[in-house]
């Protein structure tokens, strides 16, 4: 991803100072240092292929879908639909985990 | 004698007279004094348990049950309390010098501190329900007090998800209840670690996460407390942000009681750190696209939260002491930070890019804040160096190394975003005219005693931290899971 393009994201989102530029930008870089880290320690604790090759195809969608800070910036907003929305995922993800770790 | 009680007694009956009183032309005065008292409780309590209403421990098949409301006080929550108290008594302190002070303020005020205090002391799981409830109904007034329209709306969200996060909640404690047969934490405890697990105690375990993430501010509830400490006044922000870090710390002390033994808390420690490492990346990445500084600091808070919850998630006995020092250390240099943004609000705006210059027309001010940024990001000499640095060594120890990665990386992050406010809003060449301007608004002394002794505490705790972690190590080792 280069910086023109990124520049011209954050223009439209009403700050393209370098100030802002630069600050969006390790934005971005820790959302993927995020996804490999977390993918790498993932990789490790279950020690699976899968998640290996999950975890690969994971970086490259996200190095697809680069720059990610925006989408991130929206989903984040304070809007109550979005807000119950990622409430409502969340309950759905720690039953299942929680769960399925309980049957086991 | 043991006054324990007093502790949550005095502000909550306090409230109520402040609630009544609340258009008393003393009322800044009386405000005053009451601050004074408040930094008296913590000592009224001594070490130990207290039995409410001569209940006591009762012997059912030989196995010792609690019946009725326990509270108990050791020097880890004594540490806490005296924090709480101590950034309440600022707060009160500044709120006299604002221009519209109501006896309504000084009552909520009072009204979170003593609940706080009571979801820190109680040893009963219904006892922490119903003061977690007033906490956040009182952190919602707070808000509403701000008189603006986007604080109404977003008091009213949080109250809205609250309605649903406080009831799932309670049904966890039902679950538990029926489950165990007693409310009292340690009780059920013992009792999940003797009997088989079911279906109703997983439901529990689920429902206690969602009280804790909402009441601790962690993902998907981030946002909802970000609007909460933006839209009040920044010096308001500093009292907020308190009473959700010390319920974050006191639910997860709670869970690691209560599960921290049994076979299924492998996976649920799994899930806790990753809220905790969510909470962490998605606020230092919120924060560095931020231009409203009183945003900025928000999503720091909610990122630093994530700190805490990951030393207290890993359920070692450094993480636990790890994450409760960080806990204890965020809330001082956080609350100078938010005490600083209140000044910045007031001889300007809180828009990062309409102010700049600063540091000319108050430099004492400007040094301050940069101390507690400095904290903030974890730069020696300061307290945030100590806990960060501890935290990392109970990660490694944990045998995470990745998780150590990502601290640094977000620490950078901080660094980043912290600096960009400072040179926006301190060093920034300004015009001659704006500085006249600057010059001409007064800040009172108040204020400014209030940042320096939260910073002088931050240098102190940074230079001799073993006055905290003295306090801290043996109930990590106790609370710790094997």
């Amino acid at each position: 991803m280069d910086y023109d393009r990124f520049k011209r994201e954050m223009e439209r989102e009403g700050s393209g100072d370098s100030v802002s530029v630069g600050a969006g930008l390790t934005g971005e870089f820790i959302l993927y240092s995020f996804l490999v880290t977390g993918l790498f320690l993932l990789s490790r604790a279950f020690g699976k292929v899968l998640l290996a090759t999950v975890g690969i195809l994971a970086i490259g969608i996200g190095l697809h879908m680069m720059p990610m800070v925006f989408r991130f910036k929206r989903e984040n907003s304070n809007h109550i639909v979005l807000q119950l929305f990622w409430i409502s995922i969340f309950l759905g993800a720690i039953s299942m985990i929680i769960f399925i770790a309980g049957s086991r | 004698m043991n006054l324990l009680p007093l502790i949550v007694v005095i502000p909550l009956l306090m409230a109520i007279v402040f609630s009544y009183i609340y258009r008393s032309k003393y009322i800044r005065l009386l405000t005053l004094l009451m601050a004074l008292v408040l930094l008296v409780l913590p000592l009224l309590g001594l070490y130990g348990p207290y039995f409410f209403g001569g209940h006591g421990v009762v012997y059912i098949e030989g196995m010792p049950f609690v019946s009725g409301i326990l509270y108990t006080l050791n020097p880890l929550k004594e540490t806490l309390i005296f924090t709480l108290m101590l950034i309440g008594v600022l707060v009160l302190i500044i709120s006299t010098r604002e221009e519209r002070l109501s006896g309504t303020f000084t009552a909520l005020v009072l009204m979170g501190l003593a609940s706080v205090s009571a979801v820190i002391l109680t040893e009963d799981l219904f006892n922490l329900y119903v003061f977690y409830e007033i906490a956040a109904i009182t952190q919602a007034g707070l808000v509403i007090l701000a008189g603006r329209e986007e604080a109404y709306r977003s008091a009213f969200r949080y109250l809205l998800v609250g309605t649903m996060a406080g009831s799932i909640l309670l049904l966890g404690v039902g679950l538990l209840l029926s489950a165990t047969g007693s409310l009292n934490i340690v009780d059920m405890g013992r009792y999940l670690a003797l009997k088989p697990l079911t279906p109703t105690v997983y439901g529990a375990l689920l429902m206690l996460i969602v009280g804790l993430a909402y009441g601790g501010g962690l993902p998907p509830f981030h946002t909802l407390k970000v609007d909460l400490y933006s839209r009040t006044k920044p010096f308001v922000a500093a009292i907020l942000q308190t009473y959700s870090k010390f319920i974050l710390i006191a639910l997860m002390l709670v869970i690691l009681k209560l599960f921290g033994g049994l076979p299924i808390f492998n996976t649920t420690r799994g899930v806790l750190i990753a809220l905790s490492v969510f909470a962490m990346v998605f606020g230092t990445v919120m924060a560095l696209l931020q231009d409203d500084y009183r945003r900025l600091l928000a999503y720091h808070t909610v990122s630093q939260g994530g700190y805490v919850a990951l030393g207290l998630a890993l359920g070692t006995p450094l993480g636990i002491v790890a994450g409760i020092f960080h806990g204890i250390n965020h809330t001082l240099y956080k609350s100078a930070l938010f005490i600083g943004a209140h000044i910045v609000e007031k001889i300007k705006s809180p828009y990062m890019r309409e102010v700049g210059g600063l540091l000319l027309a108050m430099p004492t001010v400007t040094f301050l804040i940069l101390c507690a940024k400095l904290a903030s990001i974890g730069i020696p000499p300061f307290n945030g160096f100590q806990s960060k640095l501890l935290l990392a060594e109970a990660v490694m120890s944990a045998d995470m190394p990745e998780l150590v990665i990502l601290m640094l990386i977000v620490s950078i992050g901080t660094f980043l975003y912290m600096m960009k406010a400072f040179y926006l809003i301190f060093l920034k060449p300004c015009s001659e005219e704006q500085l006249r301007e600057y010059r001409e608004v007064r800040i009172s002394k108040y204020h400014i005693f209030s940042l320096g002794l939260l910073v002088l505490l931050c240098i102190v705790l940074g230079l001799y931290p073993d006055m905290v972690l003295d306090r801290l190590l043996p109930l990590g080792e106790e609370i710790a899971i094997e």
